[in-house]
């Protein structure tokens, strides 16, 4: 019973301990503490609600079944968008078998064109951001999956509805335009 | 935790209502990962979203139907599946083994008093059957536990990174830590044959018929290795003499099998990576 | 780069060649391994598992030779193998068996448990984990032996003969699984039953008495079909006649 007064206390990696115990306490903080982000962070490489909705329950299953493996290195957050990303692309998977494969390549992702200029968050030089705003839509797709996302072009070319070698190239121009760029 | 930079709220409220461009949603996205204030600024900058409407119906769902808590994956159950895989693990096996050691030790402990053996010989005085019988079972195990005749998932396992030498080293450290300790609580219940006795021929018999299997089948290999031992103890016995590797421990001649072997075993790693062609379709 | 290439592979048992002088490559999408009986179906599809070594020839594996213990290792990481021949320990569960490959693949720990489920709800039998494998049917225990080979999400899977013992309707849920697993992978099914290959592979490749006969789509195969040879579907048709005609030159 002591436990229902510090579960808010605890850093993500004693809740992740006291999952393996089974407490379901620690299990609804983490969830309460991550689902957002990663919820919000899943639409923007998913159009599809319930593939979103699907992911993100698979992703939380995952955490409750397996949160003993976590290596207690790192950013739980980190681990946590790990799982999230490979659960995505297994529905992507699904999806894509049971519709044949007939749609449009770029069915599931959101291409939504830049809207705003919003002030720009100090995490990129300006210089490196204005070159990622001028690169065409597909060419950032690939980035955000293999950058930011630490995908393999064989996970990203899942995930995007194109083939591998695709991915490949894209990465190689996007860098190419980026490095032209900087220069 | 604080840190030096937060998402400005416009920024994290443009995120959460999913109108930011996808260059900046990068940075933030970037940002969420390593930072837990703005991820809980986010959590309620996102209230009434349609992201917070997902995040509430999986909730609900999860609070339904979540299992059972599983053990984790822990390196006490890696090891002790492997060792469950090894066929020599099998209950009828380690009976087998067990009984075999068990009826030594009751020899043993009879050896001067059931007439096993005449007053005024060696072994009536020093004997073990114990020690005797305590290598063997260790090479026995060690065949037992590896191999294409005896694992029915040997193709599965040879096709995996772990399979080959890597597997046969742990089920013969595991086969090692079963049987040694047994022994050296036999004997020294039973009083007859030293810790020093039972351990070096063990350890001696089990490199040299894992050197010897980097060459043949580690079966025949343990065939070998096992008539050889029981021919050099027991014929001295039948002739009445002193049994020169039974009645000390002589690690001068353990010391360089052990030695040679593990060394044989390592330079000939590769004779395990494959298969022995066993079986063909 | 295909995922699998082979250079005049050959493999001999007791001095009798199986394989001579095999030259194929496998790249991603699914392919079917035809052939009939002591074609050396089996005993190709143990080489590539790395199982058994070449006799000559080049086997290249995800880019690696194979020549390196190194090599070797972290080429197996990313196989998987369902042997014709499949062997079980009828004490496991099927998790503690899934669980026993995904150690024995080096499958991070950190990643076991979560990989072990997935595989097994793969293959339709999450509501079985915890039974032991002596008490499942000959289909599922087929299905056990398919989510072992995928448990390390392997870049290069090989099924031999993976239908056998599957009754109709699992039959059809085998062949959704490998269209799936097809889409970034290179699966190579060896199988008799011609159907399974019309209904679920991107190629199909023929080979008797240890050499290649055919290469190609399935739709190839159906367009070689001789409407007077037996057989009871086009596929059927186009395997018979191109089997005739290589056995008619040779």
């Amino acid at each position: 019973m002591r436990d229902r007064h510090d579960v808010t206390k605890a850093d993500d990696a004693g809740l992740l301990r006291r999952i393996v115990r089974g407490d379901r306490l620690a299990f609804d903080e983490l969830y309460r503490r991550h689902a957002t982000w990663i919820t919000l962070r899943l639409r923007r490489r998913a159009r599809d609600e319930d593939l979103v909705t699907e992911t993100l329950q698979d992703t939380f299953l995952t955490v409750w079944r397996s949160a003993g493996s976590y290596a207690g290195r790192g950013e739980v957050a980190g681990w946590l968008w790990t799982i999230a990303s490979s659960r995505l692309i297994d529905g992507v998977r699904r999806r894509s078998r049971s519709v044949e494969s007939v749609g449009e390549p770029d069915e599931y992702l959101l291409t939504t064109p830049s809207a705003e200029d919003e002030a720009m968050v100090p995490l990129y030089d300006a210089r490196l951001a204005a070159a990622l705003k001028g690169l065409a839509p597909e060419l950032r797709d690939v980035l955000q999956a293999t950058v930011l996302d630490g995908l393999t072009s064989r996970e990203a070319a899942v995930l995007l509805g194109i083939p591998e070698g695709t991915v490949k190239t894209r990465v190689r121009r996007a860098r190419g335009t980026l490095r032209e760029a900087m220069s | 935790m604080s840190r030096q930079w937060h998402v400005p709220a416009p920024t994290l409220v443009a995120y959460a209502v999913e109108d930011l461009s996808d260059v900046d949603s990068w940075s933030v996205e970037a940002h969420l990962v390593a930072c837990a204030d703005c991820r809980a600024a986010l959590t309620r900058a996102s209230a009434g979203t349609p992201a917070a409407a997902t995040v509430g119906l999986v909730h609900e769902r999860m609070a339904l139907d979540l299992p059972a808590q599983r053990a984790p994956a822990s390196r006490l159950r890696q090891f002790f599946l492997l060792l469950r895989g090894a066929p020599g693990a099998r209950a009828s096996w380690l009976l087998a083994l067990g009984l075999v050691l068990v009826a030594a030790t009751a020899l043993d402990a009879t050896i001067a008093t059931a007439g096993l053996a005449d007053r005024g010989t060696w072994w009536f005085d020093h004997g073990s059957y114990v020690v005797l019988v305590a290598p063997l079972l260790q090479i026995a195990g060690v065949a037992l536990s590896y191999g294409p005749w005896i694992d029915p998932c040997h193709e599965m396992t040879g096709s995996s990174p772990l399979g080959g030498l890597r597997l046969l080293l742990i089920r013969t450290a595991l086969v090692l830590a079963a049987v040694v300790p047994a022994t050296l609580l036999l004997g020294m219940v039973t009083g007859r044959g030293t810790p020093v006795l039972t351990l070096l021929p063990g350890l001696g018999l089990t490199t040299l018929t894992l050197a010897l299997g980097s060459v043949v089948q580690l079966r025949h290999a343990a065939l070998a290795v096992g008539g050889a031992w029981l021919a050099v103890s027991v014929a001295p016995l039948l002739v009445d003499s002193v049994p020169y590797l039974l009645a000390s421990p002589r690690p001068a001649v353990w010391v360089p099998v052990i030695v040679l072997s593990s060394a044989t075993v390592l330079l000939r790693r590769r004779s395990f990576t494959y298969a022995p062609q066993l079986v063909r379709s | 780069m295909p995922q699998v290439d082979m250079q005049g592979l050959t493999f001999g048992y007791r001095g009798r060649p199986v394989i001579e002088g095999l030259t194929l490559s496998f790249g991603t999408g699914v392919h079917g391994l035809l052939g009939p009986n002591g074609a050396g179906k089996t005993t190709l599809m143990r080489m590539l598992a790395t199982v058994n070594r070449p006799s000559s020839g080049t086997l290249t594996v995800l880019g690696d030779p194979l020549r390196s213990e190194h090599g070797l290792r972290s080429v197996r990481r990313r196989l998987g193998y369902l042997p014709q021949t499949f062997g079980f320990y009828p004490r496991f569960t099927v998790r503690e068996f899934v669980e026993y490959f995904a150690w024995l693949k080096e499958v991070p720990r950190e990643l076991v448990n979560s990989d072990v489920d997935r595989a097994i709800e793969r293959v339709g039998l999450g509501d079985r984990a915890d039974d032991r494998l002596k008490t499942l049917s000959g289909g599922m225990l087929r299905r056990v032996g398919i989510a072992q080979a995928i448990v390390n999400d392997p870049e290069v899977l090989l099924l031999d003969e993976p239908t056998a013992g599957l009754d109709p309707e699992q039959r059809m849920d085998f062949r959704v699984l490998l269209r799936d697993l097809g889409q970034d992978n290179c699966v190579i099914v060896s199988t008799h039953l011609i159907e399974d290959v019309a209904a679920a592979c991107t190629a199909v490749t023929l080979i008797d008495r240890g050499r290649r006969v055919f290469q190609g789509t399935p739709d190839q195969l159906i367009a070689a079909g001789d409407t007077d040879v037996g057989g009871d579907t086009p596929v059927e048709r186009g395997y018979t006649t191109v089997l005739r005609a290589y056995r008619a030159t040779t």
